[in-house]
């Protein structure tokens, strides 16, 4: 009997004490779980803050370039068209100064030309009407009168199909990105291919310098870079780089699984 | 032997789970790895000496326990953030080896140091609940976090066995019989807690590893 009793009290004492432990570990437990719903609510709350933030930013951005584009066509494209109208009178009044002219007048034809383009590609409501695929296609083009690189196209001769933020954002990246190469990158040759058949595909490649990534983020760098992921991120796209150094870049925009 | 062959089988899973990931583990599981391989080690070389010499192990395994308080001790004290509290656990380490050095020295190595057990058990309780307090505050649910699972280990085998090892000098002298019955708690316990520090292990060898694979992408 009273070995009964030692043993009956240790065991019991062994449960209780092991009762209490496990009683100690469900209230953390719960107090845990409470605190990551709450730590997840606030960070959805954070995401849906930035998601407006860029969206406006976004908004006041495309506001301000088509401002510049209008301003471009109407105004400076209108005052280039009044110089090759004064030409022109100048060629049927002096016809001796020809020659001289030609120059000047193959320039104002480049000029007119490019103002022309640049204005098109700061447009939304062009790259609406005319499509991601030509407004590339015509971006590539422009880039390629200054003849510092040569930019090789490739697509499938499909329009993607994506919505108008997509088209957008996925355009000012493209043009992001191909800036970027002609300021940094020391490429000769940059390739474009566009995708759209099976899944919508951007590539830009070059052959140029390339970079450390893990670096340059560790460092604080590369804000373009973390701009274009978030901004790729807000309208649904995936926005993917390697790169090494001495090895050139490639950027991937691409449809999200979603 | 039975018990001894399957609780060396959970200690060979945990060490194998902690081997497959060891380059990637912090410190502290690494210390937890340790305490695992001192365990094995203790029960083979206490079985060979009963079986082989007859004789008495109970001095290995009072300088096991000693050696696990500090092993496991420095662990939960390596798991902590809080400066204060690292200083304050280490004092608290103290205390039960100086109960154990105390009752060694008085009773010789061959007496099981009760009291100094139940400080060892009490000690290693409150560090592990301190740290599960803490990590509870992480940004990850507990139940994936390689912390949670050592410190339910550590809880349920040293929170179970305080009471039967507080009787064991008593028992020891007086009903070795039923001592001997009773050390199914510390089996149960035993079979309990290493399968749960092998989970602890793959959880912590899978999270560094991810970390790692993360940062070499970004």
């Amino acid at each position: 009997m009273f070995d009964n009793d030692i043993a009956f009290t240790i065991v019991v004492t062994t449960l209780l004490i092991l009762l209490l432990i496990a009683g100690v570990i469900i209230t953390i437990f719960l107090a845990n779980r409470r605190h990551v719903q709450q730590e997840v609510k606030m960070a959805l709350m954070q995401t849906n803050y930035e998601k407006e933030l860029r969206a406006a930013e976004n908004e006041v951005q495309e506001h301000t370039l088509n401002s510049i584009s209008r301003e471009l066509h109407d105004n400076i494209g209108q005052l280039l068209t009044l110089m090759r109208i004064q030409i022109e009178q100048e060629k049927l009044d002096r016809p001796e100064i020809l020659p001289n002219l030609a120059p000047v007048d193959a320039t104002l034809t480049d000029t007119i030309q490019q103002v022309r383009l640049l204005s098109h590609s700061l447009n939304s409501d062009v790259l609406e009407q005319k499509g991601l695929l030509q407004m590339v296609e015509q971006e590539a083009n422009r880039l390629r009168q200054f003849k510092r690189i040569a930019i090789h196209l490739q697509h499938d001769e499909t329009e993607p199909i994506l919505t108008k933020d997509q088209r957008i954002m996925a355009f000012r990246i493209f043009q992001e990105l191909l800036n970027n190469m002609l300021k940094h990158a020391k490429a000769k040759n940059i390739h474009v291919q566009v995708q759209a058949k099976e899944k919508f595909s951007l590539l830009l490649s070059d052959d140029g310098l390339g970079f450390d990534l893990a670096e340059t983020m560790r460092s604080g760098g590369g804000a373009g870079i973390k701009n274009m992921t978030k901004r790729a991120a807000l309208a649904n796209l995936h926005f993917h780089i390697d790169t090494a150094v001495g090895k050139g870049s490639t950027f991937t925009l691409s449809e999200t699984n979603i | 032997m039975l018990y001894l062959l399957s609780v060396i089988a959970t200690k060979i899973l945990a060490l194998s789970i902690g081997l497959v990931f060891f380059r990637h583990l912090a410190l502290a599981y690494r210390l937890a790895m340790l305490q695992v391989l001192l365990g094995t080690v203790a029960e083979v070389i206490g079985w060979h000496i009963v079986k082989t010499y007859h004789e008495h192990n109970l001095w290995l395994f009072n300088w096991y326990w000693l050696a696990e308080l500090w092993v496991m001790g420095t662990t939960g004290i390596l798991l902590l953030k809080n400066r204060a509290l690292k200083k304050a656990f280490t004092g608290l380490l103290f205390i039960p080896t100086v109960l154990w050095i105390y009752l060694v020295s008085v009773n010789g190595i061959h007496t099981h140091p009760s009291p100094a057990l139940t400080a060892i058990g009490t000690a290693l309780v409150v560090i592990f609940i301190t740290v599960l307090f803490h990590a509870s505050f992480g940004n990850e649910t507990l139940s994936t976090q390689p912390v949670f699972w050592l410190a339910l280990s550590v809880l349920i085998f040293f929170g179970g066995i305080v009471p039967y090892y507080s009787m064991f000098n008593y028992l020891y002298q007086t009903n070795p019989v039923l001592l001997k019955k009773l050390f199914i708690i510390t089996q149960v316990l035993n079979h309990l807690r290493y399968p749960i520090v092998a989970v602890s292990l793959l959880l912590a060898g899978r999270q560094q590893l991810a970390t790692v694979k993360l940062r070499s992408n970004v």
